[in-house]
């Protein structure tokens, strides 16, 4: 049996996830960082279209080269207030929250899973 | 981006919020300054805020144009509205009709500034936390 198997489709569904998790963390701790930045457009990445994306194969890479290209990324529309940004703070906070989560989820998914897998390698043949 | 490009976007966001709150401290405590050393009473001064693309190393291979952005006290101006003319004949400073030019400095509107300027200073201590819990986590896979 091919060790593949034991490493199935979910893992890689999982680090998908992890992956995206960790590039949204990173645009919205950048749109807090950018809270009082006059003209500053927030910035966010829509985890589910990106994952279904990156697990079509079509495309891992979250960014576009160019900005006129049509990605997953997207900018809020909203105009910028004068002298200020674009962030709404409550809106950012509970992005961060939900994102920490979902990939504290992902993360226990993987540590269950190998949980099974080491159980069955050391109980199985008792 | 890695997690400690994470750290280090919200660690720009700290000090630039810590600079805004030195700077209301000095606006509130030359609330009454009616000389400084380029002579004139005190002037208000303001901070402007500035996105600043961080760049780390996965940016700089992929060339994304688009980075993550952190952000910086681009300058500090000064607020040009009027100062404020307060009656008092006595004062050394007064001119011949017996006002006092003040600073534009309004201690409501510092006051303000002060917990805005918190509020986002918490805003980003909250993010790293966030930051550091995902990176613990991750941390107990393959334990």
């Amino acid at each position: 049996m091919p060790i593949k198997s034991l490493f199935g489709k979910t893992f890689h569904a999982i680090e998908t996830s992890l992956d995206i998790a960790k590039e949204r963390h990173g645009l919205i701790i950048s749109n807090i960082a950018n809270l009082d930045t006059p003209g500053y457009r927030a910035k966010d990445i829509d985890f589910r279209d990106a994952l279904k994306d990156a697990l079509k194969g079509t495309s891992i890479d979250l960014f576009r080269t160019n900005p006129r290209h049509v990605g997953s990324m997207t900018s809020y529309p909203e105009p910028p207030l004068s002298g200020t940004g674009s962030v709404d703070i409550d809106k950012e906070m509970s992005k961060l929250a939900e994102n920490n989560l979902r990939y504290r989820a992902s993360v226990e998914v993987i540590l269950r899973k190998l949980s099974k897998l080491k159980f069955a390698i050391m109980e199985g043949g008792r | 981006m890695d997690f400690l490009t994470a750290l280090h976007i919200s660690t720009t966001g700290l000090s630039a919020q810590r600079i805004r709150m030195n700077i209301v401290s000095t606006n509130l405590a030359n609330v009454s300054t009616t000389r400084t050393p380029t002579g004139g009473p005190y002037r208000r001064k303001l901070v402007v805020m500035e996105a600043v693309p961080i760049e780390d190393f996965e940016s700089i291979l992929r060339s994304q144009s688009e980075s993550l952005l952190g952000v910086r006290v681009g300058e500090i101006v000064e607020d040009s509205t009027s100062f404020k003319q307060i009656y008092s004949p006595g004062h050394p400073h007064a001119d011949k009709a017996g006002y006092v030019s003040m600073p534009n400095v309004d201690v409501m509107t510092e006051m303000a500034d002060i917990l805005i300027a918190r509020r986002s200073y918490e805003a980003n201590v909250t993010a790293i936390g966030a930051t550091k819990a995902m990176a613990l986590k991750a941390l107990e896979i393959g334990r």
